[in-house]
């Protein structure tokens, strides 16, 4: 989101994905029926079926993973812990369920309430108008409540309930349990060049036609066509050097990626002195680091 | 920071009688329970909402594997079987909110480094009574209502176990609303996240 708002608005941004790049044609399997796969998906001797041996690849959208090779995490003694990553372009905006709901008032004033973390240092009022504007970009399906819990946004039509879900909704109504339409990233209408959902179903698995949100198929895009974006693939970000912690001459921050494939380190530096345009964008997966006006100053080898 | 989760299953009987139909819709749940509880007294603060999922969908890898370990039969009777119960399973998922506290938070390895030389993340997790007290309700809310609808329970667990930085995969999988007993085996073959407690 930010590549595209920084690019649309005549910045120049680099984006750091430690991944490979998406190739959505390629990539996302999703109408590909189990008896269109050699041993029904399952692999000689029905191994695939079992945890690990790969039936997650062909029916997952790409590249996450609770264990990544050579990329470790750890956790202290007394925590269990698992950690998901992905490493493409979009990371597990690639992956996530598209329920897409907003924060509501209470949300901000918890501590207010019950005395318990922290409340927020902004309002649900200040934060509203984006939640219009990002709902809006990205198409979320969605019916008016007016629930305080679960405020309205900017939808478009929900899609009907199946039949299950006609029993549950009976169900729920009988005792009084609210039971509403979901809502949830995607198109029950064509938005922006992007087709309507045509209900395969199998939004998990990724969607060739971007009917559904991902970052790679929606956001980015259009921040490569203002020409102003250099997406760098197989690149993580290894540090983030600042004038305190590299070089004798007085610099600009960089930050310094490794090329994973060939192993070797560069640095891109930002152009300007202090006060430096950095930006680190953490809340999307992967690792990604954007500078401004920046231009890639050397590239040299490490032995690692 | 994880959120409280537990999911419940049941089996819709109500369901067989339905003429064999395309479940058309999108990848997930068209209806869900809106957040909820977060404004009565209860032994939790907070509150959760339910996604719900489930329904005669596209058939991936494997759907009818385990359903053929657990049923008897073979040939003709076994299919019959496989039609009859596909499409009757739903799932019920509450999502709540974890109250941050001191014991959950990550640092970085003073001695593991990555492939590149770069220092790895370390984490450090605790569940607080809150939460557990709010996965117990989930639980006991899931029971009632599957009581009520006159379904059969399959299963019924709290991910209280192991904590995940992230659903979304897992998420993404169950909701895509496929046979039950496909995801029951996915959710073993994927993650292992929360070995479930009864």
């Amino acid at each position: 989101m930010a590549a595209k708002v920084l690019t649309e608005g005549g910045l120049n941004v680099v984006l750091l994905e430690a991944g490979p790049p998406l190739n959505p044609d390629v990539d996302y399997k999703e109408h590909v029926w189990p008896y269109e796969l050699p041993h029904r998906g399952a692999g000689v001797g029905g191994h695939a079926l079992w945890p690990g041996n790969g039936l997650e690849s062909e029916f997952l959208a790409p590249t996450g993973a609770w264990t990544i090779e050579g990329e470790p995490y750890t956790v202290a003694a007394d925590s269990k812990f698992r950690w998901f990553r992905s490493r493409i372009v979009g990371g597990r905006t690639n992956h996530w369920g598209r329920i897409a709901l907003r924060f509501a008032p209470v949300d901000f004033r918890s501590k207010s309430r019950d005395g318990l973390g922290e409340d927020w240092p902004i309002s649900y009022e200040d934060i509203a108008p984006y939640y219009d504007k990002v709902e809006g970009y990205i198409g979320v399906f969605g019916t008016k409540e007016n629930i305080p819990s679960a405020p309205d946004g900017i939808f478009q039509p929900p899609p009907k309930p199946r039949c299950s879900e006609v029993i549950l909704k009976r169900a729920c109504d009988k005792v009084g349990i609210p039971c509403i339409p979901s809502r949830m990233a995607i198109l029950t209408e064509a938005l922006n060049g992007r087709p309507a959902c045509h209900y395969c179903g199998q939004c998990g698995r990724g969607c060739r036609r971007a009917s559904n949100f991902s970052s790679s198929q929606v956001l980015i895009p259009p921040a490569q066509k203002t020409g102003r974006l250099t997406l760098i693939t197989g690149a993580m970000a290894r540090e983030v050097c600042s004038e305190k912690t590299v070089r004798p001459r007085a610099s600009p921050t960089s930050i310094r990626p490794v090329a994973r494939r060939s192993a070797s380190t560069r640095e891109l530096w930002s152009w300007r002195r202090a006060p430096v345009s950095l930006r680190v964008f953490s809340s999307t997966p992967g690792r990604r680091f954007s500078l401004t006006a920046l231009r890639i100053r050397r590239a040299r080898s490490v032995a690692t | 920071m994880d959120s409280v989760g537990s999911d419940g299953e049941g089996y819709f009987p109500q369901m067989e009688k339905i003429p064999p139909h395309n479940h058309d819709g999108v990848g997930g749940m068209h209806v869900y329970v809106p957040w909820w509880k977060y404004d009565r007294q209860n032994d939790f603060p907070r509150g959760y909402h339910i996604e719900m999922g489930g329904g005669r969908d596209m058939p991936g890898v494997g759907m009818f594997h385990d359903l053929c370990d657990e049923e008897e039969g073979y040939g003709v009777s076994l299919k019959q079987t496989c039609r009859k119960m596909y499409g009757c399973f739903m799932g019920f998922s509450g999502r709540g909110e974890m109250i941050a506290n001191p014991d959950s938070y990550c640092d970085i390895d003073p001695d593991v480094v990555d492939q590149w030389g770069i220092p790895v993340l370390r984490f450090h997790f605790k569940w607080s009574d809150h939460e557990l007290k709010m996965a117990k309700d989930m639980q006991e809310h899931s029971a009632r209502s599957r009581k009520r609808l006159a379904v059969r329970t399959l299963r019924e667990g709290a991910r209280a176990t192991i904590p995940t930085e992230s659903r979304t995969a897992v998420s993404s999988s169950m909701k895509s609303g496929r046979h039950a007993w496909e995801r029951i085996r996915r959710r073993r073959c994927l993650t292992d996240i929360a070995r479930r407690t009864t």
